[in-house]
């Protein structure tokens, strides 16, 4: 029987600062049958720890085409963070997964998908974006709206450029410097009157409080609940639907989502 | 069949060469423990206070060990014997084995256990669901060896090959097998099951009266022998970059469990299950939603445990009748 808490174990290859409290970390299966045999969909997770340190739930922010190595994007708020911060490269991690449901593709297979993001949400939109540039993505078409508290803050800063030549990218910070030309304020003010969301599949990640007004814009300009995806955020442990933890209702959030469609989620008191 | 004496030279011949829990009255509590005395077993209709659980779910596990950046299996458990479960605890049993079919932690255990049941039916005034015995329950049952209280001696059934040895080594040749044809009836979810989970999310007024009385002390999952929900944790050795990774029991009640890194609000860490409230219907939820939903099997023998030692008197059999009368008119 195979054991669902023994880890794989990675080396991390490569530490970018993206903020000055989140790290983006390069990492790759020190076993050569691990790197052959791990893939995932996008919005999937994986347990990833450190030995001493325990674990914590990861969503992979890489391409998932290309996975020799992969990404993790890791914020300084917790015991295990605080040290991961501390690593240098040839460090190494352990890795289990990866778990649940993403947002697979025939969701939005030949659709448009409007990536909302909020803080640390952006993350996970990354893999969409990697992709979407590489042409793996079966999108009509990308649009990411992304809220932030202030300029240091946004992630992935450097791939902007590249990213904005294929796709829009709408910021808006919420306590930016007098210096910032952009829009202001909380991230329901990308949504306008002039955008048109028909055929469009929409996914949301970001602080618990975001949704529910997200959601609103969203149901406003017609997109239905089965096209609207939050990717949930829960204490998680075991990443099997065992432990408890991150129980919703009748759901998992490790093991049914962490990507639930709003009509999946939406009578489920305490969702989000 | 087997007499009386029999069974204590059972007891003894077990005890001689295993590991043996057992029920025992200890400080005038009957409850599992090890048998150092075989004379000190009692086998009676009353359900012991501790169940099974501890033996079979340990409160704490190594999950690996590790040492230099290698991980290592964890030892494996000892085999033991499991004697005098009555058949509310043969219940729970049988649920852990379904929740745990993937675990080979908890298989393992259960693998090299042997469980011995009885028909005695527990007749305390906190149980529910099961009022007597009878033989057809058995075959949806995990067990070795169950005996049947007769007048005054056992009819002895086998569930296993392992119980067959076991009394072939003995020297008991009178069973009967009955083969373990999985956990549920062919009729599915129990229908008062289904009333239940019908009818859970009717009546949202009953989580904030409990949520008024409950001290979140959490003894009602301690003591649960079908409460199961673990952390995960990493206890380093005191030699450098060696340890262990563990799990250990915790209590949905507890307030960290919901618990998530982030900013603190107020001093306090931000969380989901945010009140009594919620985390009261939270574990009401997983026994009665969420263990029907994935297994058709409800979270509770309805052993009445739970009630027991509830020091604010909260009555598991009260609160399920009052979702069944549903929606408040």
């Amino acid at each position: 029987m195979l054991n669902p808490y023994i880890p794989k174990l990675a080396r991390i290859i490569k530490i970018a600062d993206q903020t000055p409290d989140v790290k983006l970390f390069t990492l790759e299966f020190a076993d050569r049958k691990d790197r052959a045999e791990f893939s995932f969909t996008h919005g999937q997770f994986v347990m990833a720890g450190l030995l001493n340190f325990g674990e914590a739930a990861f969503e992979i922010c890489s391409s998932a085409i290309k996975t020799k190595t992969f990404d993790l994007a890791v914020g300084r708020i917790g015991d295990l963070t605080e040290k991961l911060h501390q690593l240098k490269t040839k460090a190494v991690m352990t890795i289990r997964g990866p778990f649940g449901n993403g947002l697979a593709e025939k969701f939005y297979q030949n659709k448009e998908l409007l990536l909302v993001g909020g803080g640390r949400g952006l993350i996970v939109m990354r893999s969409f974006i990697l992709d979407y540039l590489a042409g793996a993505l079966p999108a009509k078409k990308v649009n990411v709206f992304y809220g932030c508290l202030d300029e240091k803050n946004l992630l992935f800063k450097n791939e902007y450029k590249i990213w904005r030549k294929k796709f829009g990218l709408d910021i808006c910070l919420n306590k930016p410097e007098k210096s910032w030309l952009g829009q202001r304020g909380v991230i329901t003010v990308l949504f306008n009157d002039k955008q048109d969301f028909t055929d469009t599949v929409a996914l949301i990640v970001g602080p618990p409080v975001m949704y529910k007004f997200v959601i609103e814009e969203l149901q406003k300009r017609g997109l239905k609940d089965e096209d609207i995806f939050v990717s949930l955020e829960r204490r998680m442990y075991c990443g099997i639907g065992v432990c408890q933890h991150c129980a919703i209702g009748p759901y998992y959030v490790c093991k049914d989502g962490p990507v639930f469609s709003w009509a999946q989620i939406k009578g489920i008191p305490g969702a989000i | 069949m087997m007499t009386n004496k029999r069974l204590r030279q059972f007891i003894e011949y077990l005890s001689r060469q295993n590991i043996v829990w057992a029920p025992q009255r200890i400080g005038g509590e009957l409850v599992m423990e090890r048998v150092s005395d075989p004379k000190n077993v009692e086998l009676s209709s009353e359900l012991p206070l501790h169940s099974f659980k501890k033996i079979l779910v340990p409160p704490q596990e190594a999950l690996f060990n590790y040492e230099n950046n290698k991980i290592f299996p964890a030892v494996n458990p000892p085999g033991q014997v499991i004697f005098g479960l009555t058949v509310v605890d043969l219940k729970a049993v049988t649920f852990l084995n379904q929740i745990f079919a993937k675990d080979p932690h908890f298989q393992n255990r259960l693998k090299k256990a042997l469980i011995i049941g009885q028909s005695l039916m527990p007749k305390g005034k906190h149980q529910f669901f099961l009022e007597k015995f009878e033989e057809d329950v058995l075959e949806h049952l995990k067990f070795d060896v169950f005996l049947a209280a007769q007048k005054d001696k056992f009819l002895v059934y086998t569930g296993s090959e392992d119980g067959q040895r076991i009394l072939d080594d003995f020297g008991h040749k009178d069973y009967e097998h009955i083969e373990y044809v999985g956990p549920i009836r062919e009729a599915g979810l129990d229908s008062q099951m289904q009333k239940i989970r019908g009818k859970f999310y009717e009546d949202d007024k009953i989580w904030q009266d409990l949520g008024k009385i409950c001290i979140e002390c959490g003894k009602c999952t301690l003591i649960c022998p079908c409460c199961f929900c673990f952390d995960i944790f990493d206890q380093p050795d005191l030699k450098a970059g060696a340890g262990k990774r563990c799990r250990a029991w915790t209590a949905c009640f507890y307030t960290d469990f919901s618990e998530v890194a982030g900013r603190e609000i107020e001093k306090k860490k931000p969380k989901f299950l945010r009140s009594t409230p919620e985390r009261i219907r939270f574990w009401y939820e997983h026994k009665f939603v969420r263990c029907p939903d994935e297994i058709s099997l409800p979270g509770c023998v309805g052993c009445g445990r739970c009630t027991k030692v509830c020091p604010v008197g909260i009555d598991i059999k009260e609160n399920l009748q009052r979702i069944l009368k549903g929606k408040l008119k």
